[in-house]
C-alpha cells in the first residue's frame, strides 16, 4: 500500500482524516503531521522525515499538503523523490476519499495515486450557481 | 516605487507573507535576502523555483538577491521602476545587520518568524522569534541606530515593539 502524509497548517490535516473515516474505512499507513507556528523549519524537516520513513512500506508515499507556498508545502517539497515520495497541494477532503479507496490497488504506482488524486480533488470544486446556470440556459 | 515592508523570516516566503501581507500592503515585488554559502548550487535552486512558483500563484514578482548587493539592486530598482511597491524578506537577522552595514536605509524592521536552535544558548524575544546572542546584539544595534523593530506576523496583529531593555541580555 502506498503511504500518506497529510502535512497542513495547524489540525486541518487531523480534522481532514477524521471526516474521512466518518465515510470510510479507518485510514490505515496514514500519519497527519499539524505545522504549529512554534517549530523551526529544520524541526519540522525532522519531523517530516519521520513521518515519510513510518509510512513508506516500499511502494512509496504521497504526501497531501493545504496550500502551495505555505509552510507545510514548502517543507515537503524539500523530500521530492522520484517513485519514492510526491507532494500534492490543495488536499480536500474528496482527495483524501480517493487517496483511501485507490492506492491499495494492485500495481499502483505513486505517479498514478498523486495524478488520480489530484484530478478527483479538482472535480470535487464544483460552483452550484454554475450547474443552475446550464439547466435555466 | 516604495520600500513597504522589510521582515525577517525564516521560512520567506509562507503562508503569512503571501496570504496575508502580500494582499494587505498591495505588495508586487518581494527581495528575498538568504545568504546560503553552506548550501549547494542545486539545493538553492530548488528552493528558489518553489519560491518562484507560490510567487507566481501569489501573482507577486520575486527577486533574489544577498544582503550585500540588497541597497545596490533595491536603489537600481527605485529609480527604474517607480509603480513597484517592494517587501525585503530577510532569512536571519545577521542578513539585515550586513545589508544595514552595506548602506541599506531602513526605517522600521517586523519582527515575523525566526526560530534559533542551533545552540541552547537562545533567547525567547516573541512567541515565533527566539535569538542568538548575536542576533540580540544585532537588534539592539538597530535599535539604537533608530530603527523601530517590532514583532508583528500577520497584518491583524497589532505591533508588539522589541525594547532590548526588558530582556536579562542587555547591556
Amino acid at each position: 500500500m502506498i503511504g500518506l502524509v497529510i502535512a497542513t497548517h495547524g489540525d486541518l490535516c487531523v480534522a481532514l482524516v477524521k471526516a474521512a473515516t466518518l465515510i470510510t474505512d479507518e485510514m490505515e499507513n496514514c500519519l497527519t503531521v499539524p505545522v504549529e507556528l512554534d517549530l523551526s523549519p529544520d524541526m519540522l524537516k525532522a519531523q517530516m522525515e519521520k513521518a515519510i520513513q513510518s509510512q513508506n512500506q516500499g511502494q512509496g508515499v504521497l504526501i497531501l499538503t493545504d496550500l502551495f507556498g505555505g509552510t507545510p508545502s514548502n517543507i515537503s517539497l524539500s523530500f521530492l523523490k522520484g517513485d519514492q515520495v510526491d507532494v500534492l497541494s490543495g488536499v480536500n477532503l474528496p482527495m483524501v476519499l480517493r487517496a483511501c479507496q485507490i492506492r491499495d490497488k494492485p500495481a499502483m504506482t505513486l505517479n498514478q495515486l498523486a495524478q488520480e488524486c489530484r484530478d478527483y480533488g479538482r472535480k470535487g470544486i464544483t460552483l452550484a450557481g454554475d450547474m443552475l446556470g446550464k439547466r435555466t440556459a | 516605487m516604495s520600500l513597504l515592508a522589510t521582515r525577517v523570516d525564516q521560512k520567506l516566503t509562507h503562508g503569512q507573507v503571501l496570504i496575508g501581507w502580500v494582499p494587505f500592503l498591495k505588495i508586487t515585488l518581494i527581495f528575498v535576502v538568504d545568504d546560503q554559502a553552506e548550501k549547494d548550487d542545486s539545493v538553492i535552486e530548488a528552493q528558489r523555483e518553489m519560491i518562484r512558483t507560490g510567487c507566481e500563484i501569489a501573482d507577486v514578482e520575486v527577486d533574489f538577491v544577498d544582503s550585500l548587493n540588497l541597497p545596490a539592486k533595491l536603489n537600481k530598482r527605485l529609480s527604474l521602476d517607480p509603480t513597484s511597491r517592494v517587501m525585503i524578506l530577510f532569512s536571519d537577522v545577521a542578513g539585515v545587520a550586513r545589508a544595514k552595514k552595506a548602506g541599506l536605509s531602513l526605517s522600521e524592521l517586523n519582527l515575523g518568524f525566526y526560530i534559533y536552535d542551533v545552540s541552547d544558548e537562545s533567547l525567547s524575544l516573541f512567541d515565533s522569534f527566539k535569538v542568538s546572542r548575536r542576533d540580540f546584539a544585532d537588534l539592539t544595534d538597530l535599535v539604537k541606530a533608530g530603527v523601530k523593530v517590532f514583532y508583528q506576523p500577520l497584518p491583524r496583529h497589532s505591533k508588539r515593539l522589541f525594547d532590548p531593555k526588558r530582556y536579562q541580555w542587555n547591556c
